[in-house]
């Protein structure tokens, strides 16, 4: 009981606050926490005279609050419905310095663009998409909704900036990502029939997650 | 006997709102839906005909909660205070009618009380025991419903799909058959994992089935096959909205029970303050007289009989309903099935008839022989006989779509939870190196927890509503910080057991090993391949944008010769240098590691982009690669490799060595158009950031100093080695080709027919060699932009006889014409160091230079060869003279140069040399090129 008075006290709640949140009343929370201030104190002094070396490491670290976003360079594109898709992004500290570097420009000076792919059905190496459009960003976004796409198409979105001459740089590359089904289909579908058939080993379709590795790099 | 069947789903869940402090709001959830839903279910259960059997889904937290002593004492204390409340209430109404309504209260609460103590508050057993009965079967779902969709990777998803089984398995003693995906969500993939864990069948919506490639021949009248071959049963639309629909639907009958009014508020503050939330917040009671009586303010008491006539009266309907469906759709094989999926809660909390109505329901279609079939049964009985499509993303939300749980509200969520999952892949790949300590272990298991929590569907779906935000935002907060707070424990290693049990103690859910699966095949199968190798030789990352096949310059030669010759010095070489088509992207080639990286934008029209876009991926590629291989420096080439060799330093912080072949200052005399004042910028940059400097010559040393002003103490002169071993002709191939007279002399030539190279000054002096009567042929071998105006030259001044273009040549060719050749000539205005002098002088031949660059300081004028006045024909001449007249002293010079060909500049000594430069470099601040 007292660990969450501590707990409660450290988050700055009043012992009235505590005795209410508690379902205690006002007098029994004063009391156990008097008592364990007391205790406190004479644990310190016992320390102080001892001088017990081996107290468990209590660096004062600051605590770890979620931030608004993580500074590593990544890019993840979600299904939202058939017409739309939600990418957000993240840069890296390497990766803007490089950019500035490279264009010789502020990273603020660098306009933020956003470019997106229409893949679907090819193995995209970066010039190869059916359809592409570009979306300059506002500053400071960090994530976007991507609306009056196709239904039933892959998409992978860049983010990146664009060259003095106007083209586009990309700086992230997103996963592909399908819009869905918006309609009834038809009542053929090859792919399913090479897959039942077992004339591929791998679908021809995309599945959704990522067999992601930490040493994916590596051989 | 009906056309088809009829099944059944009820989907249990709440989210995980154990909290170890009494009288969060939130715990009233769970004894909510105790008392309304999940207790009066197992009255259902009860007195459910023979013949009926249906499906009940308990989702993992639920389990967890249900389970729970702490939840259990508090419900017990909870059922007990409502009791006193009823007792106060009874002496406290006057009305006939009220007190009617508070009597059907109190016998209703003792009989919670009995049933819940008569199961020994363990009610998932009382469950297990009407599975094993066959009334029920049960399955359960992801381990905190998590919108499987959303989860980024496929450990995450595997992650929650087996940890929902096991504890599954924890409370029934046996694997579920069939698995709930949270809010019906499915895409493409998931499949596949459920049917790694074994499941066979889920359910989705029916729009994700009509909207199939290719849509189903039976519609929704059968579940179908997805991909991977898990049965997906559609939620029929149509016979769910008279259950669903908050207008036309049963439950908003006005006789029903009224959700909204509750005694709670109702009476005086003072009166009701013991029975409602201790902080004085009025709070449901469960105790609701009032019936929904019609679209008024004002409610009627609420009245059994009215109801219990309504829940007869729905039930026929709603079995009408069935048979109609069932007649209309008339489908032989398989018979049709309805698949009605609903939230358990519906019944009995929100509509508080509901488990009297699914009772009653169950009675009518007993009589009436509607046939009731779980979905286990109907695969049993027709498995054989499904299609099989593919889905694609879907939910049973708004739409269809994911855009309840996924909008502007909560679309932030995401990047917080993808983020955990990530790290819980590199804790789970670095921990499988060795054995875990079991402190390490606990808080590895407790991270995966905590990012369970956050993952739940439903702090997103309540963030995209207006009831208890603040909760689920604090909730997923919460979840996410301790978990990062875990992970720094682990990083600084400050991590221990009080700590951790604290924080197990906080959320004791799914106690189980979890870190496991975030494991990765491949991560295993690194880790096996990197163990510790004790290696004594330095590990060197080098950079350069060309490297063989690919051969621009001569830089591609020199970096191959200089990491092959490290390696056979014991050093490891991994070298990053640009994809090239059609070959690999990774090799080990003389013990040299090449990885051949493609930008994202490999086909830039840009020259000077393409090579941002090339460095940026070999930054990455170097972090990632640097996770296993421990490299003690960076060597970089040139300005191509100016971004990324800075920005590697930077992250890893390494030392960094660049070898500067060439600047864009000395290629052009000067800096003039603004793509070379660009590029002299990188170099500038590069060089300023290094810590030490290569040239090749005391000129390109000089003009480092003078033109870019970098201190003379950084830069060291290291000349370019020659492999004697590649000039060598083969002897017997093709060694007559050539029929040249004996008293001819042959000079040979080589190079990129770049103007710096000076061959046009060869072209000048055979019309001047020509009209002496000179009896001498020029040839110059290669290409590049210089070749048709070299070739114009040649044929208006008639000179085919004297000099011939060669063009491209193999390095077999080059060598056989250094082999044929009396000498070596090279010419060049500009030239840092000249590879191409050495290979001369390797191959035995008389070499002749410009006194320029790096040229000069090869050759020691007249000893071990001639020197010429760069960009003046007469020189030539006069070499050509000095030849014919001095041709023994001639090969004396030839057979020195050889000599110092193979000695001074053999690549032995100069990778020696060069790994003194590695051993002595320290990594200085850090300097990242920026605007300038």
């Amino acid at each position: 009981m007292i660990e969450d008075i501590v707990k409660l006290k450290k988050r700055g709640l009043t012992l009235q606050e505590i005795a209410e949140k508690m379902n205690m009343s006002l007098g029994k929370v004063q009391y156990r926490w008097n008592k364990y201030r007391q205790q406190q104190v004479t644990s310190k002094e016992v320390s102080a005279t001892k001088e017990i070396p081996a107290q468990p490491k209590e660096t004062k670290k600051e605590k770890w609050s979620m931030p608004f976003e993580y500074k590593e360079a990544s890019a993840c594109l979600m299904p939202h419905t058939p017409e739309s898709l939600y990418v957000y992004w993240s840069f890296s500290e390497s990766i803007k310095n490089m950019a500035e570097h490279h264009f010789r420009t502020k990273w603020e000076d660098l306009p933020g663009v956003l470019k997106v792919y229409d893949v679907t059905d090819i193995i995209f190496y970066g010039h190869n998409a059916h359809r592409t459009f570009e979306i300059d960003l506002p500053p400071m976004t960090n994530n976007w909704f991507l609306n009056s796409l196709e239904p039933d198409r892959t998409y992978i979105v860049d983010i990146g900036t664009r060259t003095f001459d106007g083209s586009f740089f990309t700086l992230l590359r997103s996963n592909p990502a399908e819009t869905g089904s918006a309609e009834t289909n038809s009542s053929y579908d090859e792919k399913i029939e090479r897959w039942k058939h077992q004339d591929i080993t791998q679908p021809e379709w995309l599945e959704n997650f990522s067999t992601y590795s930490y040493y994916q790099k590596i051989r | 006997m009906s056309n088809g069947y009829f099944a059944l789903i009820l989907h249990a869940h709440l989210p995980y709102v154990r909290h170890k402090e009494a009288n969060r709001l939130e715990e009233r959830w769970v004894f909510e839906a105790l008392t309304e839903s999940y207790i009066p279910l197992l009255w259902v259960l009860e007195e459910q005909p023979e013949s009926i059997s249906w499906t009940l889904s308990f989702s993992p937290p639920l389990l967890e909660l249900l389970n729970d002593p702490v939840i259990q004492k508090r419900y017990l204390e909870h059922i007990d205070s409502t009791l006193k409340l009823i007792k106060k209430e009874k002496n406290f109404s006057k009305d006939k009618q009220e007190k009617e309504i508070i009597s059907f209260y109190e016998k209703r609460f003792k009989k919670i009380m009995d049933t819940y103590q008569s199961h020994d508050c363990k009610i998932i057993q009382a469950f297990k025991t009407y599975m094993d009965e066959g009334k029920i079967s049960c399955i359960t779902s992801a381990a905190t419903h998590a919108f499987l969709p959303y989860v980024q990777t496929e450990q995450g998803v595997h992650a929650q799909i087996a940890a929902g089984i096991r504890t599954f398995e924890k409370y029934f003693g046996s694997k579920p058959t069939g698995f709930w995906l949270p809010e019906c969500a499915y895409s493409p993939g998931v499949d596949k994992l459920l049917a790694d864990a074994g499941i066979r069948y889920t359910f989705v919506d029916e729009q994700t089935l009509l909207k199939s490639k290719p849509v189903p021949s039976k519609g929704i009248e059968a579940p179908v096959y997805s991909p991977h071959g898990v049965a997906l049963f559609p939620r029929n639309q149509f016979i769910s909205e008279t259950i669903w629909n908050s207008s036309v639907g049963y439950p908003g009958d006005f006789d029903y029970r009224e959700f909204y009014r509750d005694v709670a508020y109702e009476r005086d503050f003072d009166y009701i303050k013991g029975f409602i939330h201790p902080d004085g917040i009025r709070v449901d009671t469960s105790l609701k007289y009032w019936r929904i009586t019609g679209e008024t303010e004002h409610k009627d008491w609420y009245n059994r009989s009215y109801a219990n006539e309504k829940v007869k009266q729905h039930s026929t309907d709603f079995n009408n309903r069935i048979k109609d469906y069932l007649h209309n759709n008339k489908q032989t094989f398989p018979p049709t099935l309805i698949t009605a999926p609903f939230d358990a809660e519906l019944f009995g909390h929100w509509w508080f008839e509901g488990p009297e109505f699914l009772l009653e329901s169950m009675n009518v279609s007993n009589e009436q022989n509607t046939e009731w079939i779980t979905p286990q049964e109907f695969l049993h009985r027709h498995y054989r006989d499904l299609e099989t499509v593919r889905p694609s993303f879907s939910t049973w939300g708004r739409n269809g779509t994911g855009e309840v749980w996924l909008n502007q509200e909560n679309a932030w969520m995401y990047r917080h939870l993808h983020h955990c999952e990530r790290k819980l892949v590199e804790l789970a790949a670095k921990l499988s190196k060795e054995k875990v300590n079991i402190v390490i272990d606990r808080y590895a298991n407790q991270m995966v927890r905590e990012w369970m929590l956050a993952a739940s569907s439903d702090w997103a779906f309540i963030v995209e509503g207006n009831s208890a935000v603040q909760y689920a935002k604090e909730r997923f907060q919460e979840h996410i910080e301790r978990f990062h707070t875990l992970y720094e424990a682990v990083q600084d290693e400050s991590y221990n057991v009080n700590e951790i049990s604290e924080y197990e103690n906080e959320y004791p859910f799914i106690m189980l090993d979890l870190w496991h699966y975030f494991k990765n095949q491949h991560d295993l199968y690194v880790n096996t391949q990197y163990e510790k190798k004790n290696h004594k030789g330095k590990k060197i990352l080098m950079l350069s944008w060309e490297f063989p096949p690919m051969v621009v310059g001569g830089l591609s030669r020199h970096v191959f010769d200089l990491s092959r010759k490290l390696t056979e010095l014991g050093h490891e070489v991994y070298v990053l240098t640009s994809a090239v088509e059609g070959y690999p992207d990774y090799e080990i080639n003389n013990g040299v590691h090449v990885y051949r990286i493609k930008g994202n934008q490999p086909s830039f029209e840009s020259f000077f982009h393409w090579t941002g876009s090339l460095n940026i991926a070999m930054a990455d590629y170097a972090v990632e690669l640097s996770k296993k291989i421990k490299f003690d420096c960076i060597h970089a080439h040139d300005w191509l490799v100016s971004v990324s060799a800075l920005a590697i330093k930077k992250e890893l912080k390494l030392p960094l060595l660049t070898t500067i072949h060439a600047t864009e200052h000395g290629r052009n005399n000067g800096i003039t158009s603004p793509l070379q004042y660009e590029i002299n910028q990188k170099e500038w940059e590069l060089m300023d950031g290094s810590d030490r400097l290569i040239v090749c010559s005391t000129y390109m040393k000089k003009e480092l100093t003078d033109v870019f002003r970098i201190p003379e103490n950084k830069i060291s002169i290291l000349p370019n080695g020659i492999d004697p071993q590649q000039i060598l002709a083969e002897p017997n191939e093709k060694g007559d080709e050539i029929n040249r007279p004996d008293d001819e002399l042959l000079l040979f030539s080589v190079g990129r027919l770049v103007k710096e190279k000076g061959f046009q000054t060869i072209v000048e002096a055979a019309d001047i060699i020509r009209h002496k009567s000179l009896k001498v042929r020029f040839v110059i071998a290669g290409k590049g932009p210089l070749f048709e105006e070299l070739n114009a030259m040649i044929r208006q001044k008639q000179l085919e006889n004297f000099v011939h273009l060669a063009g491209f040549i193999s390095d077999e060719e080059r060598n056989m014409w250094f082999a044929q050749a009396d000498a070596a000539l090279f010419p060049s205005h500009y030239e840092p160091f000249g590879i191409v002098a050495l290979e001369g002088m390797a191959a035995g031949k008389l070499t002749i230079v410009s006194d320029t660059g790096g040229l000069r300081e090869i050759i020691d004028h007249e000893e071990t060869g001639l020197k010429i006045y760069p960009n003046d024909p007469h020189s030539i001449v006069w070499a050509v003279e000095y030849m014919l007249s001095n041709r023994e002293r001639c090969k004396e010079m030839a057979r020195k140069g050889e000599q110092t060909a193979r000695t001074v500049f053999s690549w032995d000594s100069i990778a020696e040399r060069t790994v003194d430069l590695y051993n002595q470099i320290q990594n200085k601040t850090a300097k990242v090129g920026g605007m300038v």
